[in-house]
């Protein structure tokens, strides 16, 4: 009787809340222009540690930094001082897509994934010092996934919670069907036009047009494309038969008889998207995309933002 | 108002003029047939992004082929239960074979034989010659239709006129039973006669009357026939069994003889005047029967057109053989159909 009374609880919970802390290490090299004590380098001088430059004793009256030596060389004589760049935090902000076709369900669970990913984002930049915000968007802007940015240590528990909560409640046949990304690039815009990293996770089946006014309402930060991508859908597909698709997105149908060559074209379709995603991404001045498999680990995630710091 | 322009329609394009439906109501199902084309309530798996993946022809068309065999299942059981059928009908036939009316004498007289003197061999019945070259006949000519009256007092409708060989066949194989009576023509020929007035002239008429003897006509009888057969333009065989001691048809008679005494010679001459081809044919023997036959049977008939009656069809078995094809066609797409999107 309490099942029915509660259908919420009868319904099977696919997308499970167990949290597992994974850390992963960013590195940026553009300056904050934040005052919150952190660990990536700013512009305005103060009690850091990176050397900026002299200036005079009178301009910076600091004397415990004079530099003798800096000083004996100057004609005229006077006393300069050394000065030092502050280190500050910066914003790092997850953006997801929630659209129908991050619901799809394959090999691996794409929800669990964004959730994993989200939530490890999370802990990784609360360790950092970093402040961790976070937008959703479909159709509309998601304000249950509404995080502003914030230094407290408990937000990666917090927000692997709310996730899970809000795939649980969101029907997979009925509430998740039909609907676009068109508010992502608004909820892009919505963390305003100071620079951050934007860690942008989506699987970016976008139109052309939505695609480009994310990636306008991305310029002013340092984006990173967190593209997932089911294989089911286009790689490892069922060998032999006929089915009818319908796209989850916009309705559309169509009927695929699954053969050998009707595998290879869907193949090269495949490959040739991605490779046009990349060099969409190139071309836009984002960072290069991180392919999110369903068994990623954290090591490689922190090497490839090393590696792309450029 | 409307329904009678409808009805003015369909017979101006000449439509219900050859079908019909025993039943109407099922046409309502009919437009049940767009249904597969409206909805799609068929298994269909949810796929992130259809629109850069390529479209496959083959694909397209089977799942038109699909949603055709659903529509044409449709319409062809709503077909089928109600039930369309061809009204009967004529269909307008050439006819080639010639319409045989055999007149066979069976009296007493034909029981004996050609000659009198001879061998067994020789001295075969007239009759069983007779029928042994009838039954050849017969079984020659597959366009042709054929009747039988036999005849001795009085005529006996043995096979009427039509296409069942086998009638006719046992009808001659009936005649082993002796012949008994006398020898009334004129009756045997008015009954084979009246055989073609029901028919359509189809075919070029003949009558093989087979006698070895002749009977006198009175006048009325006479004027009766030559009407009868000049209304049936019935041709006329007469295939003369003479026996040693009859008379030969071929020679006149001489110069004060009584015809009277020879009633065949009268009949002959009274043939002759009928006014529709006439052939006699005299055999004294055996082959010379067989050769009157073979003659008979390759007379070149007149190739005619006529009506021929069909009788209603019934059409809903070709809607239930459709129905099955799409069935199975459904079927098999069935069998290749997904069930699971599993690699």
């Amino acid at each position: 009787m309490t099942l029915l009374a509660h259908p919420v609880t009868s319904q099977p919970v696919q997308v499970h809340a167990a949290f597992e802390p994974r850390q992963f290490f960013y590195n940026i090299n553009w300056r904050s222009k934040t005052y919150h004590a952190g660990a990536t380098l700013t512009a305005h001088h103060g009690n850091g540690s990176d050397f900026a430059g002299f200036a005079s004793l009178l301009a910076c009256p600091d004397p415990k930094r004079i530099d003798i030596r800096a000083s004996v060389r100057t004609v005229p004589r006077q006393w300069l001082v050394r000065t030092y760049l502050e280190r500050a935090a910066i914003h790092v902000y997850a953006i997801v897509d929630v659209s129908s076709s991050m619901f799809f369900q394959g090999q691996a669970n794409l929800r669990q994934q964004v959730t994993e990913f989200v939530s490890a984002l999370a802990w990784s930049v609360t360790r950092q010092g970093d402040a961790f915000g976070m937008r959703a968007a479909n159709d509309t802007q998601q304000a249950g996934w509404h995080v502003m940015p914030t230094f407290q240590p408990g937000t990666a528990h917090l927000v692997a919670q709310n996730i899970t909560r809000y795939w649980q409640g969101t029907d997979v046949h009925s509430g998740a069907s039909g609907q676009g990304a068109s508010a992502m690039h608004a909820a892009i815009e919505s963390i305003g036009q100071q620079r951050a990293l934007v860690f942008l996770l989506s699987d970016f089946y976008w139109p052309e047009a939505l695609m480009q006014r994310v990636l306008k309402a991305g310029l002013p930060h340092d984006v990173i494309p967190v593209i997932l991508r089911d294989r089911a859908a286009t790689v490892d597909l069922p060998a032999f038969g006929w089915a009818r698709l319908r796209d989850m997105e916009t309705g559309e149908e169509r009927s695929w008889m699954l053969r050998r060559r009707l595998h290879q074209q869907i193949a090269e379709h495949a490959q040739q998207q991605a490779d046009t995603l990349n060099t969409r991404f190139l071309n836009a001045g984002t960072r290069p995309p991180l392919w999110l498999g369903p068994d990623w680990r954290a090591e490689d995630v922190s090497r490839h933002l090393m590696e792309t710091m450029a | 108002m409307w329904s009678d322009r409808v009805q003015t329609l369909l017979l101006a394009l000449g439509l219900g003029e050859h079908w019909g439906l025993a039943q109407a109501w099922p046409l309502m199902l009919l437009p049940l047939a767009v249904l597969p084309w409206l909805f799609t309530g068929q298994l269909n798996f949810p796929h992130p992004a259809l629109q850069r993946l390529p479209e496959d022809p083959l694909s397209t068309w089977l799942d038109r082929v699909w949603k055709m065999a659903l529509s044409v299942f449709i319409l062809a059981l709503s077909l089928a239960l109600s039930g369309p059928y061809l009204k009967s009908q004529y269909v307008e036939k050439v006819g080639r074979g010639a319409h045989v009316m055999i007149v066979l004498d069976r009296s007493a007289s034909m029981n004996e034989s050609f000659v009198k003197k001879g061998d067994a061999l020789a001295r075969v019945p007239k009759m069983e010659v007779a029928r042994s070259v009838l039954k050849k006949l017969v079984a020659q000519g597959k366009d042709d239709l054929m009747g039988m009256v036999t005849f001795s007092t009085s005529p006996i409708l043995a096979a009427p006129l039509g296409n069942d060989r086998a009638f006719v066949q046992a009808a001659l194989d009936a005649t082993e039973a002796g012949g008994m009576g006398f020898t009334a023509v004129a009756r045997g020929l008015g009954m084979a006669l009246d055989y073609f007035d029901d028919q359509p002239v189809t075919g070029a008429r003949a009558m093989v009357l087979v006698s070895d003897g002749g009977a006198h006509l009175d006048g009325k009888t006479q004027d009766m026939l030559r009407a009868m057969f000049m209304r049936q333009q019935a041709s006329l065989y007469w295939i003369y069994l003479r026996s040693e001691s009859g008379v030969s048809l071929k020679q006149s008679l001489a110069e004060g003889e009584n015809i009277d005494a020879y009633p065949e010679y009268a009949l002959h001459e009274y043939f002759q005047t009928l006014n529709v081809p006439y052939r006699v044919y005299e055999a004294e023997n055996p082959e010379a029967v067989m050769a009157a036959v073979r003659d008979i049977s390759k007379l070149k008939n007149k190739p005619t057109r006529y009506l021929e009656p069909v009788s209603r069809r019934d059409l809903s078995q070709y809607a239930y053989g459709l129905a099955w094809l799409a069935a199975a066609v459904l079927m098999a797409m069935f069998g290749l159909e997904l069930k699971r999107w599993q690699s």
